[in-house]
């Protein structure tokens, strides 16, 4: 098998399992801890229904952050919304119900968000203090994939037959973009790091919740 | 430098707490780090704990929550910053990431210089878990100043008030503020003597009696700073004509180990348990204290002896918003007070969620309280709590830093009198409407409760 | 053990400045210590008599006596307890009285 070939047909798989795998191994290991101790944070919302309503709205709108630091919000929600938009639009695109516009305009933002907060947490005084390195790299790398998503597109040949290949399981290293490798190679390394970066809140922040700050006595 | 060593910054020069170890400098770290892995393995704080050391979005959230951090706009008094100093050792010495990346990930070997961070760093967070109610992760950097004190103690450095009262607590028959039996007595006839002036009436306080149902602890040292509290829970306890006692042989509710000893407040929770045993009482009521009641109430399944389970343990506003609900007690229609308001110890609101039981009690006195802004969960600490009031070294502190917004807070309420039911807060609030000259009283909730009750004419 | 120069002679104290034994108080100790403790001038008549009644209940019993057990006793109220000793009668009086430091949340 050639590198093209192993990054074509192996590598998403690879990248996409070793993202499942290691959020399932985390998601697992921290139910899996005992909780003694119960360290409740009064009030809390009652009831499965007003945990979930809360829940969802902090999730979509970061409504905590955006009470009280408004401008690290303007940065922190638009990326996550972008990294979310991104693989909507991106699956609206393959299905031929969004132009490819749509999904370049998503990579614009997931490269102005990283680099608007890379200044932010360069130029206030507070967040620089408690920024560490990790999570300039964490931003870097999302402008990063941003960057080489952009660069591949438009590209001569289009890349729907070959993702749409990836998605039926019969991936076509021939129908594969040239431009796209630096993308598919950034994207995939990203899934990878991502359960073992500090950016597993997307599943922590479940446990903090309802496995400790709401904890019935 | 997009980042700062951390080590380098200097810790305030002008802080004026300080505790010193008896250890080298090389020894501590060693013992540190042995003592931070024996937590990591322990069960009890697993959950909490390793998720608040694993997650911190770097957001600063908590910095516009802090109240220290809002007194001094110091970066050292980030909460993030903060929790971070046990953050770092913990990423470089108990995870992969940290030991292969050190740091490019936030992780960072252990010095001598780091530990004198935290004493100091540690011993400036009052433990009020306002920063833990918007977190977007929910991390709670309470626990992680709480673990962190308790590996300082693991090397000697715990603030000397503390321990000498500690110590005089765990001597034989000892308590927090060295009162003697004798005295104890002398100060239980005082009161009651001054019961029946007040009311006219023989109201007992009820010593060593065997099968009482409920058994009452209070800070020990509100029998030399709060009579009216005591008075007005004695009130409380006649008027709905229930069984009482206090214990002579153990009289003290304060439990500093929460503060910093797992061990310590293992020992004093079972001692009282033991008193309350004694006397064959069903049910331990802690009286006016914020922290007491949250070390009894939280940690009693996870160190009271298991014969012990059996105690219940309330809290004396739960006990006498229950005889209110069934009907024991009553009040008249009240005196006029001046307007009142109503500090939440942060203890007993966001430690325990007891926000609506005082308020209630007053609102049936016929008291109306005066809302301090913000109150309930966002309100703030008083600013000596965390054990911090117990230190008279960091009085200017409390005053200028600690409790700077609180001071605010209070004056702009315009009220005559501040309720807080914590000997702890009291205390400090006290100490803070005089440095500050705001013409306010500082009172414990049954000071009013008792004294807005119908009169009750058993003798 | 720290030590404390006061009018001439030396005192045994705790760090915080309490005298460690109540038999080696005198007088001049105690107006000695006045100043620091934010009173101005001599001692007043008032506080002596507030002085020796602490140092009486302390031999008594081990300890200071319940605050409002004081003010009854001497018929005085907090705001006057407050006047005489600015700093508080649990740090100003029991200091110049030359009684250990109370502890504990007091």
């Amino acid at each position: 098998m050639t590198g093209m070939e192993f990054i074509a047909r192996v590598f998403p798989y690879l990248a996409l399992g070793l993202f499942v795998l290691g959020t399932a191994w985390r998601f697992l290991r921290w139910r899996s801890l005992p909780a003694h101790l119960k360290w409740t944070l009064y009030p809390f919302p009652k009831g499965t229904a007003g945990q979930l309503k809360y829940m969802a709205g902090e999730i979509f709108t970061f409504g905590t952050i955006y009470r009280f630091n408004r401008r690290l919000w303007i940065g922190a929600y638009v990326l996550h919304m972008a990294m979310g938009g991104f693989v909507l639009f991106s699956i609206l695109y393959l299905a031929g119900w969004l132009p490819g516009t749509a999904v370049r305009i998503i990579l614009w933002i997931l490269l102005a968000a990283p680099v608007y907060l890379v200044a932010l947490r360069s130029f206030n005084k507070y967040l620089r203090a408690v920024t560490t390195p990790e999570e300039f790299f964490n931003l870097i790398f999302l402008a990063a994939f941003a960057v080489a998503g952009l660069a591949a597109s438009p590209s001569a040949m289009s890349p729907r037959a070959y993702f749409v290949g990836l998605m039926l399981m019969r991936p076509d290293a021939a129908s594969l973009p040239p431009e796209l490798v630096p993308a598919i190679l950034l994207g995939g390394l990203f899934l990878i790091y991502l359960p073992w970066s500090r950016m597993i809140h997307y599943i922590s922040k479940y446990f903090a919740y309802h496995a400790i700050k709401w904890q019935k006595n | 430098m997009l980042h700062p060593p951390l080590d380098q910054q200097p810790i305030d020069p002008a802080y004026p707490f300080r505790s010193e170890s008896p250890l080298s400098r090389e020894e501590r770290k060693a013992r540190f780090l042995g003592a931070l892995k024996g937590i990591l393995e322990l069960d009890l704080y697993d959950r909490p704990l390793k998720m608040y050391l694993d997650t911190c979005a770097r957001c600063n959230n908590c910095a516009g929550q802090c109240p220290v951090f809002q007194a001094t706009g110091d970066v050292h008094d980030l909460p993030a910053w903060r929790s971070d100093l046990l953050r770092r050792v913990y990423r470089r010495y108990f995870t992969p990431s940290g030991r292969l990346l050190g740091r490019l990930v936030g992780a960072k070997k252990l010095t001598a210089g780091d530990i004198d961070a935290m004493v100091e760093a540690f011993y400036r967070c009052t433990m009020c878990r306002r920063c833990a109610v918007h977190c977007p992760l929910a991390v709670d950097n309470a626990l992680i100043t709480r673990i962190g004190r308790v590996l300082l103690a693991e090397i000697g450095f715990v603030p000397k008030n503390i321990t000498v009262s500690v110590a005089a607590q765990l001597a034989k028959g000892g308590n927090t503020s060295s009162i003697p039996p004798a005295a104890f007595i002398d100060t239980l006839d005082f009161l009651e003597e001054e019961l029946v002036d007040e009311t006219g009436i023989n109201i007992p306080i009820p010593r060593d009696v065997e099968g009482a149902e409920y058994f009452f602890a209070a800070p020990v040292s509100d029998y030399i700073m709060e009579a009216d509290t005591l008075m007005g829970i004695a009130r409380v306890f006649h008027a709905a004509g229930a069984s009482w006692t206090v214990g002579t042989e153990n009289y003290d509710a304060i439990n500093y180990g929460l503060f910093y000893s797992d061990d310590k407040l293992e020992e004093i929770l079972n001692r009282l348990l033991a008193e309350v045993r004694r006397l064959k009482c069903g049910t331990l009521v802690i009286g006016e204290c914020g922290h007491a009641t949250k070390a009894a109430l939280l940690f009693h399944k996870v160190f009271g002896r298991s014969e012990y389970r059996d105690i219940r343990i309330e809290s004396i506003l739960q006990v006498t918003r229950r005889f209110l609900a069934e009907g024991k007690i009553s009040f008249a229609a009240s005196k006029d007070q001046g307007s009142v308001t109503y500090h939440d110890p942060c203890n007993l609101g966001r430690g325990l969620g007891l926000y609506e039981e005082p308020r209630e009690l007053l609102a049936a006195a016929g008291i109306e309280v005066v809302e301090m802004q913000p109150n309930r969960e966002m309100n703030l600490c008083c600013g000596g709590g965390g054990g911090l009031v117990v230190a008279p070294d960091l009085h200017d502190w409390r005053m200028s830093v600690g409790g700077l917004l609180k001071a605010e807070q209070l004056r702009a309420t315009g009220a005559k009198t501040v309720v807080a039911p914590c000997a702890n807060c009291k205390k400090q609030l006290r100490e803070l409407v005089q440095h500050h000259n705001i013409d306010m009283e500082v009172a414990g909730l049954h000071d009013l409760v008792g004294r807005a009750l119908t009169r009750e004419e058993k003798a | 053990m720290p030590t404390i120069e006061l009018a001439g002679k030396t005192y045994e104290v705790d760090e915080d400045g309490f005298l460690e034994d109540l038999d080696k108080w005198n007088e001049e100790f105690a107006q000695a210590y006045a100043s620091t403790e934010d009173i101005q001038g001599t001692l007043t008549e008032e506080h002596w008599k507030l002085i020796h009644y602490l140092r009486n209940y302390f031999q008594q019993f081990g300890i200071a006596p319940m605050i409002r057990k004081v003010c009854k006793d001497n018929g005085i109220d907090m705001k006057k307890l407050y006047e005489l000793f600015p700093t508080g009668p649990a740090k100003g009086a029991c200091k110049l009285a030359g009684l250990s430091k109370p502890t504990g949340c007091v």
